[in-house]
């Protein structure tokens, strides 16, 4: 068998230059069409991030590619979606409440939805009604991968939020809404597991809410993802109280290595005897409980630098269940 | 007294975290297939994106992000495999991206390319099956702390859609 | 009707239809095909894109001669380089030549561009070398470079160089790879410009250095420029395991014969880092040697108090904190 060629070679467009200097919002479409067409990576990513130019802060711009997405081919699409999300005027009201429409409109296929809203995902924040909706929407059993998307935005909107006004604590609830109401594991998932991306620190709310999620969720993933969020609890003592009371009838060893881990984040090195105590329960757990217990002793307290230090980060094989 | 509400309007320019810093974009390895996204997977949570191509053990496999990083190579499997040889037998090319961020890219077939490297969509190897696969394939799988993180993959792109080789899927 | 009238109607129709006319007969597309890239091409639309007011654009030609690197002859791309004298222009080829080497291919082309930049005549020239070198594995394959950069007769250079020494630790390597790490402690002690020095350690992560490199970061904190030792006490904080206690009994100590507030600032900083809850007592005990900084120390007492494991997630705690009040 001959050898794969091991890189393509790249392509000049004759009259880009022209087609840079003389496109407007109202050719664009039409003059775009064979770099559309075209297998080139390259010359799509500068047509999203020229179009995003074109649109500009104009909310007439925005709407008229907002329009186009309806229709575009699939490559088309993910041009246009791209560059609404990057533009400036996807931050005017009425630009945002109409892709919110258009992405809720059930006369669209679920994927094409799904990026629409996805357009949302830079937004600096959401209103109630705006988050209400997409939260009620990811819970609707007929969104599919359109409601896994709407989860992802309020959390993408969280994270900007929450840089700009430490405030988390209407899309948190949102998003323990859904990943306890859903019916479908992925969009649950989705919710359970993106406060990570936030860090945000839990108030007593948020603390209670994931701490019934260790009980109530049925998949091992959504249950680990909660252990997770809740070792930024401010509540340290009831975390611990928490995973040390549901690591015994917790059967899934993945799980059980959430709780084990994540109380060394919750508590650092105080967290010791509760881990030593897993330990003995779950004697699988005895080399890595040494293993914390060694890292802590070297003197190092960041969990970031006791994660790196572990012996082994995967003990018990959970990263890979295909 | 400020009321909490001004005080938290006055909150603005916040420090940034070391992984706010980080946006890197995660890209197709070789011409493929996406046969499993973050969303949709066959039988039991997935929760990575797979990308795959018929023909094993030709094309190489690129590591899959788009700027210069360290890749830590792990081999596990020395031989040409491409239907699978249990699960932690497959070969690892790992990311450290800091506070705890890994992106993993998984079941290549080792080549004299497999090391640890800093590099650009660098062949770590040949596109393979190693570990617990049932045909030549890439998993790209994002996890903080060894909890998977599902939301990095692109929305507009999906299950079933041709990528061209360095094309994107996701943002890291 | 008066001939003024009849002049302003006649005018008046005759803008209406060449509006019209415009609105019907828009431009002709440009005729785009596709075509094999060359050097010289991509080299004149470069030229001309330059003066484009879409960076966009920009970005894109800048990229395509980087993704091109790798099919193009190398022959014709290295002359590029050498002939090439604009500092705009050298720092495109000089990216495409390094984009070569990050693709998996030989070091020689990185390493070409590393020459320049310690080499040419012009220091925005080297500047420009120096800048295409950036977020990249050129301090795999460039000896003592950056130790010689850093000690460039132009301040510009000093400055790029010490840049990419910061974002190549934090974005190639996420502050994990000793050896880079060390390397960049040498280069911040090379360098006899203070404004480099502390720019360096005050920015680098030095979680993976080698006790040689703690050692220097030690002797820098008796030095004259109090930004320097600012930095290297604030580089101290993130020492590796074996040097945690070692550095928390030196700041200690230097804190109540330091007179600086930038330099004591950052003490407090390490401290707190490198005791985390433990250090609260420590800090306590020095609130009041400098009435000045006891804000200070009782905001980071209460960004420990939080009980935070993550040093990342306890400084922006600490100013939260110190916002919210």
């Amino acid at each position: 068998m001959a050898g794969a060629p091991r890189y393509d070679a790249t392509t000049c467009w004759r009259d880009l230059e022209r087609f840079n200097e003389g496109v407007s919002i109202d050719t664009f479409r039409e003059w775009a069409a064979p770099l559309l067409a075209s297998r080139d990576p390259l010359v799509r990513m500068y047509l999203k991030e020229r179009l995003t130019e074109l649109i500009g802060n104009d909310a007439g711009r925005a709407s008229q590619v907002l329009e186009w997405t309806r229709d575009a081919g699939p490559k088309e699409f993910k041009v246009f979606a791209m560059a609404l999300k990057d533009s400036e005027a996807v931050h005017l009201p009425e630009v945002s409440r109409k892709m919110l429409e258009l992405g809720m409109d059930v006369a669209l296929e679920p994927e094409r939805r799904a990026g629409v809203l996805s357009s949302l995902d830079t937004q600096k924040q959401l209103s109630p009604d705006a988050l209400g909706k997409l939260a009620d929407f990811a819970k609707d059993p007929a969104s599919g991968e359109a409601g896994w998307a709407a989860a992802r935005t309020i959390a993408r909107v969280m994270k900007n939020d929450h840089e700009r006004s430490a405030n988390a604590a209407p899309y948190l609830d949102k998003l323990l809404s859904i990943g306890t109401q859903s019916l479908d594991e992925h969009v649950r998932y989705m919710a359970l597991s993106t406060p990570m991306e936030t860090a945000p620190v839990l108030d007593a709310s948020a603390t209670d809410g994931f701490a019934k999620v260790l009980t109530t969720e049925g998949s091992p993933d959504g249950r680990g993802a909660a252990a997770h969020n809740l070792s930024l609890s401010a509540d340290r003592a009831k975390v611990l109280e928490t995973f040390a009371r549901a690591f015994e009838p917790e059967q899934d060893v993945c799980v059980r290595w959430s709780l084990f881990r994540f109380s060394a984040r919750a508590a650092g090195k105080d967290a010791l005897p509760v881990m030593a105590n897993m330990a003995l329960v779950d004697p699988r757990f005895q080399p890595t409980y040494q293993d914390f217990e060694r890292i802590y002793a070297s003197g190092v307290l960041d969990f970031e630098r006791v994660w790196l230090a572990l012996a082994d980060q995967d003990p018990y094989g959970c990263l890979h269940r295909d | 007294m400020r009321s909490s509400k001004s005080r938290l309007a006055a909150l603005t320019a916040l420090v940034a975290l070391p992984t706010a810093a980080l946006a890197y974009t995660a890209v197709a390895p070789y011409p493929s297939t996406v046969t499993a996204t973050t969303y949709y997977s066959s039988g039991t949570y997935h929760g990575a994106v797979d990308v795959a191509n018929s023909r094993c053990n030709y094309w190489g496999a690129e590591t899959g992000v788009s700027a210069s990083v360290r890749w830590n190579v792990t081999v596990r499997t020395s031989g040409v495999v491409c239907n699978g040889n249990g699960s932690g037998n497959q070969n690892e090319a790992k990311l450290d991206l800091g506070s705890g961020w890994s992106f993993r890219q998984w079941h290549w077939i080792k080549t004299s390319d497999s090391y640890d490297r800093t590099c650009n969509r660098c062949q770590v190897g040949n596109l393979g099956g190693t570990g617990n696969a049932t045909g030549p394939h890439s998993h790209f799988q994002k996890d903080q702390y060894g909890t998977k993180n599902t939301s990095w993959y692109s929305s507009y792109t999906s299950k079933g859609e041709a990528l061209d080789r360095a094309e994107l899927m996701g943002y890291i | 009707m008066t001939r003024t009238f009849l002049l302003a109607r006649a005018l008046c129709l005759l803008t209406l239809s060449s509006l019209a006319h415009a609105t019907e007969t828009p431009p002709p597309p440009p005729a785009l095909q596709p075509e094999t890239c060359s050097v010289e091409g991509l080299m004149d639309s470069i030229r001309r894109g330059l003066q484009s007011k879409s960076p966009a654009y920009r970005r894109y030609l800048r990229e395509l001669l980087k993704e091109s690197a790798v099919t193009l002859p190398e022959e014709q791309l290295r002359a590029a380089f050498e002939r090439e004298t604009e500092p705009v222009m050298v720092e495109h080829l000089a990216a495409a030549l390094v984009a070569k080497t990050e693709r998996g291919e030989s070091p020689a082309t990185l390493q070409l561009v590393g020459k320049r930049a310690s080499t040419d005549a012009d220091p925005a020239v080297r500047a420009a070398s120096t800048r295409a070198l950036r977020r990249t594995s050129a301090e795999e394959h460039t000896g003592d470079l950056y130790s010689r950069l850093v000690r460039d007769a132009s301040p510009e250079v000093r400055m790029e160089a010490a840049t990419n020494l910061i974002e190549d630790n934090q974005f190639v390597y996420a502050g994990l790879h000793g050896p880079v790490s060390d390397m960049a402690v040498a280069a911040a002690v090379a360098s006899s410009d203070s404004k480099v020095t502390a720019r360096i350690l005050d920015n680098i992560s030095t979680a993976a250095i080698s006790k040689e490199s703690a050692e220097q970061l030690h002797t820098l904190l008796g030095g004259d420029d109090a930004q320097v030792r600012a930095a290297a006490a604030k580089a101290l904080g993130g020492v590796p395991a074996p040097e945690m206690s070692r550095a928390r009994q030196t700041l200690v100590a230097l804190y109540r014969g330091e007179s600086d507030v930038g330099v004591r600032t950052a003490i407090l900083q390490s401290l707190a880092r490198l005791g985390f809850a433990s250090a609260v007592p420590e800090l306590t005990a020095l609130r009041n040697v400098d009435p000045r900084l006891a804000p200070e120390v009782d905001a980071w007492v209460r960004a420990l108090s939080t009980g935070l494991q993550e040093w990342s997630l306890i400084l922006r705690e600490k100013q939260r904190l110190q916002q919210a009040r």
